[in-house]
C-alpha cells in the first residue's frame, strides 16, 4: 500500500512512523492566513500604541521587527511546530527524522524563505518542492525539516455497525486483511454506488457483486476485528 | 489473539498513557510522570508493533500511531540550557568559529570594506564622483544630519526610538544578507558590495565636504560592532551557499544541512553584535560626550573586537 505523500521515519525505539507530507496547497493557505494575522497584528499594535507617542513608536518598531522576522520561528519552536496559520491548516514542521524542530533549523528555514519567494510568490520554493520526494522548499532542504499533516482526525474510530460477522474462508496475509478492513471502514462514508463498485473488484474472492458484496465485506471486517455478535 | 481481546487487555493502560502525556505536554506532570514516561512510551511502541504485525484494523493502528507520534515528539524534543549555552558560545565558541571560517570572513570583509577604501581614495581625488553613486537628495539629507557644532544630538525619547529603529533596520539587513546567501553566496556578496559602496560614498563625501569631525566621532563607536557584524552575516550566508556548491565528501543535501548549521551559529553572534551596536549608536554615539572621548572609546571598542576575534578561545576547537 504505497501512497506518494507518506514518508516513513524510523524512531530509536524501532517503530516506523509514517508521516504524511503536506503539499503546496495547505502550506500556501497556511502562509496566507499567517500573513493576514501578521498584518492584523501590525495594524492593531500601531492603533493601540498611538497614544504613547515616542515610547509607543519605539515599542512599535521592535514589535514590527519581531512580527516580520521572528513570528514563524517563535511559533514553530515554542508551539509544537505550527504557526497559527499552520495549525488551522492542520500541518506542522518537523525535523526530517521526525523529532520536533529546533531553533537553528527553524531560523534557517525561515530566513531562506526570501530565496524561496523569488522571483514572485514562492516560485523557486514551489519548483524545489516538486524536485524532491518530500515536498521540501529550499529552506527546508537547508534546515533539514519537513512539513507534515497533523493526524488528529485521520479516521474517526469508524463504526462498522451491528450485523452478522462471517469469518473469511480463505487465509489472508496481514496486508490483505488491512485492505479489507480499510474498505469496510470507509464504505459507509462513500456514496453507495462507489462502495459497490470498489467491493465488486473483490469478486474473485467474494464471488458476488454490487450491494451484497458491500455487506459481505462488512461482515468479514466485523469478524476480523473480533466483533463476534 | 483477536483484536478485541487485545484492546480490552490494554485499553486502561493506553488511556493512562494518553492522560500522562497530556499532563506532561502542558508541563503539569510531576516527577513520577516524568520518570515513568519512557517506560510507558516503549510499551506503547511494543503494542503498536504487535498491532501492525497481526494486521489489526487500521483504526486501531492509526490511533496507536498517533499516540506514539505525540510521545515521540515529547521524548525527543531538543533540550535547551539557554544560559549556559550562551555563556559558552560567547566565551569561546563564537570567535573560534569565526577563525575556523577565516577565509570566508576575510572575503566578506574585503567585499564590504574594499569599496569603502576605494571610494575614500577616489572621492578624495574627484569629489563630484559621489553624485554618480548617491542622489543629490540623499546627499543633502546626510549633510543636514551631520551639520552644526555639536553634531548629532537628540533627546532621551528619540534615543529610544532610534534604538528600536537600529535594531529593526540593521538586524533586518543582516538576516537578509544571511538568507540570500543560499544562492551559492551570490546574494550575500551582492548585499555586502552594495552596503560597502553606499557607506563608503556617504562617509567619503562627508569627510571631504567639511563634516569630518562630526561624522567620524559619531560612527567610530558603534561601527566597531556594526560593520564586522554585517561582514560576518555575509560570511555566514556564503558558508551555507558554498556548502551546496562544494559538498566535499558528503552528499549535496547533507553538506547543505551541515553548512547551514554552522552558518546559523555565526548568525547568533552577528545578532548579538548588532544589538550591542544598536545600543551604542542610540545612546552613546549621539551623546554630548566630547569628540576626544568618542575617539578614545571608539578606538578601545575596535581594539576589543580585534582582540576578541583574534585571540579569545585559542587552543580550542569549534564544535
Amino acid at each position: 500500500m504505497k501512497i506518494d505523500s507518506t514518508y516513513p521515519v524510523e524512531t530509536p525505539d524501532g517503530i516506523e512512523l509514517s508521516l504524511s507530507l503536506a503539499g503546496p496547497i495547505p502550506r500556501g493557505g497556511a502562509w496566507l492566513l499567517d500573513l493576514l494575522i501578521r498584518g492584523g497584528l501590525m495594524f492593531g499594535l500601531a492603533w493601540a500604541l498611538a497614544w504613547m507617542q515616542a515610547i509607543g513608536y519605539a515599542i512599535l518598531l521592535i514589535a514590527w521587527f519581531m512580527i516580520n522576522w521572528w513570528y514563524p520561528v517563535l511559533f514553530e519552536v515554542l508551539a509544537h511546530g505550527a504557526t497559527p496559520g499552520k495549525r488551522a491548516a492542520r500541518i506542522k514542521v518537523l525535523m526530517h527524522d521526525g523529532t520536533p524542530v529546533n531553533w537553528s533549523a527553524s531560523i534557517v528555514r525561515n530566513l531562506v524563505r526570501q530565496v524561496d519567494f523569488l522571483p514572485l510568490f514562492y516560485s523557486t520554493g514551489l519548483i524545489a518542492m516538486f524536485c524532491n520526494g518530500r515536498f521540501q522548499r529550499l529552506g527546508d532542504l537547508a534546515a533539514g525539516t519537513v512539513v507534515v499533516r497533523t493526524h488528529t482526525d485521520l479516521i474517526a474510530h469508524a463504526d462498522l455497525g451491528e450485523g452478522p460477522a462471517e469469518p473469511i474462508s480463505i487465509p489472508l496475509i496481514a496486508e490483505e486483511q488491512r485492505t479489507i478492513l480499510a474498505l469496510a471502514e470507509r464504505s459507509p462514508r462513500l456514496n453507495p454506488e462507489r462502495a459497490a463498485e470498489l467491493s465488486s473488484i473483490l469478486k474473485p474472492v467474494t464471488g458476488i457483486e454490487g450491494r451484497p458484496a458491500v455487506d459481505r465485506i462488512q461482515s468479514w471486517a466485523r469478524a476480523l476485528r473480533g466483533q463476534m455478535s | 489473539m483477536k483484536q478485541q481481546h487485545f484492546m480490552a487487555q490494554r485499553l486502561a493502560r493506553w488511556e493512562a498513557y494518553a492522560r500522562q502525556l497530556k499532563r506532561l505536554r502542558r508541563q503539569r506532570g510531576n516527577e513520577e510522570d516524568l520518570a515513568s514516561f519512557p517506560k510507558h512510551y516503549r510499551a506503547l511502541c511494543n503494542d503498536l508493533a504487535l498491532a501492525r504485525t497481526r494486521g489489526y484494523s487500521l483504526t486501531l493502528v492509526d490511533q496507536l500511531e498517533q499516540q506514539v507520534r505525540l510521545g515521540h515528539a515529547f521524548l525527543y524534543q531538543p533540550r535547551n540550557h539557554l544560559g549556559r549555552a550562551l555563556g559558552r558560545f560567547f566565551a569561546h565558541d563564537f570567535p573560534v568559529l569565526v577563525r575556523s571560517e577565516w577565509r570566508l570572513c576575510l572575503l566578506a570583509g574585503a567585499l564590504l570594506f574594499g569599496p569603502m577604501i576605494w571610494l575614500f581614495w577616489y572621492i578624495g581625488h574627484s569629489p563630484e564622483f559621489v553624485y554618480r553613486v548617491l542622489s543629490p537628495d540623499t546627499i543633502m539629507q546626510y549633510e543636514q544630519m551631520y551639520e552644526g557644532k555639536g553634531g548629532l544630538t537628540r533627546g532621551a525619547e528619540s534615543n529610544l526610538v532610534m534604538f528600536s529603529f537600529y535594531i529593526m533596520n540593521n538586524i533586518g539587513v543582516a538576516l537578509r544578507t544571511f538568507g540570500s546567501g543560499l544562492i551559492f553566496g551570490i546574494g550575500s556578496a551582492f548585499i555586502l558590495l552594495f552596503n560597502g559602496v553606499q557607506i563608503g560614498a556617504v562617509g567619503a563625501h562627508l569627510s571631504f565636504a567639511g563634516y569630518q569631525e562630526n561624522f567620524s566621532s559619531f560612527v567610530i563607536g558603534h561601527g566597531a560592532f556594526e560593520l564586522p557584524a554585517i561582514a560576518l552575516a555575509g560570511a555566514a550566508g556564503a558558508r551555507m551557499g558554498l556548502s551546496l556548491l562544494f559538498p566535499g565528501g558528503l552528499s549535496r543535501m547533507a553538506a547543505l544541512r551541515m553548512g547551514a548549521r554552522r552558518a546559523v551559529r555565526l548568525l547568533y553572534g552577528v545578532i548579538a553584535m548588532l544589538l550591542i551596536a544598536a545600543g551604542l549608536e542610540a545612546f552613546w554615539s549621539a551623546s554630548p560626550a566630547s569628540v576626544d572621548n568618542k575617539y578614545l572609546v571608539g578606538g578601545l571598542l575596535w581594539l576589543f573586537v580585534v582582540v576578541y576575534f583574534g585571540w579569545v578561545g585559542r587552543g580550542r576547537h569549534a564544535d
